[in-house]
């Protein structure tokens, strides 16, 4: 039995057919490595360990077979829809891969800036030219006092 | 009588394996054996109640550290 999900790449978008091998409690197929990446089949696998059981096998170079075990019985219509669920989360799972990759730069670019970019130390140089502005050496302790702020605010009144 | 279930050192860490069967091993008696590309686990003496699903939580479990592991 097959089905079709979306190709996840333009690149290989001839049809590519999703078959499965069906069997009590448990659903098998395989996924080729050139479409998915592997952190995208992991992701995928990860998300259905507290549904059922999940098994990884490497049947031949750059393929993965993926097992899904029921925990407990399971009409073929159920095992069917699992592994239909499994590849909808794989499409997901890839494409979450491909956009954080996509998006690394940019990420590690405002990272950059926000640790070690030049207006940050503008801004702190900026904040102690205001300390140093105010006219704390008037004071001999040099210590401000609250209520003198708002002293003179009532005499500007 | 034993059970066995193989891990693809391509797909698996073998320190999850090693982490899982620690976990697991109250439940069974559990031996490690790496061979090529794989570690495989032979379960003899299981615990009855947990007999027919403990190579398959076993799995979930080394799947899961493998994932976690990756980061």
């Amino acid at each position: 039995m097959t089905q079709n999900p979306s190709a996840p790449d333009e690149a290989t978008a001839e049809a590519v057919d999703f078959t499965f091998e069906l069997s009590e409690r448990e659903i098998a197929f395989d996924i080729d490595e050139d479409l998915y990446a592997p952190d995208a089949i992991y992701g995928a696998a990860y998300l259905f360990i507290d549904r059922c059981y999940v098994f990884l096998a490497r049947p031949a170079d750059r393929k993965v077979r993926v097992r899904l075990r029921s925990k407990g019985a399971a009409s073929a219509e159920e095992l069917e829809a699992l592994a239909g669920e499994f590849a909808n989360e794989l499409l997901n799972s890839q494409l979450r891969f491909r956009i954080g990759r996509a998006t690394a730069p940019i990420r590690e670019h405002y990272m950059a800036r926000a640790f070690f970019g030049r207006e940050q130390n503008a801004t702190i140089a900026e904040l102690l030219a205001e300390l140093d502005a105010e006219e704390m050496a008037e004071e001999p302790l040099e210590i401000p006092v609250p209520w003198e702020a708002g002293r003179e605010k009532a005499s500007d009144g | 009588m034993a059970e066995r279930i193989e891990f693809s050192g391509s797909l698996y860490s073998a320190d999850a394996v090693k982490q899982a069967v620690e976990a697991f091993a109250h439940l069974g008696k559990f031996e490690l054996e790496s061979a090529d590309d794989r570690v495989a686990v032979v379960l003899s003496d299981p615990d009855p109640e947990v007999a027919d699903v403990l190579l398959d939580e076993l799995a979930n479990h080394v799947l899961a550290l493998t994932v976690q592991s990756r980061g």
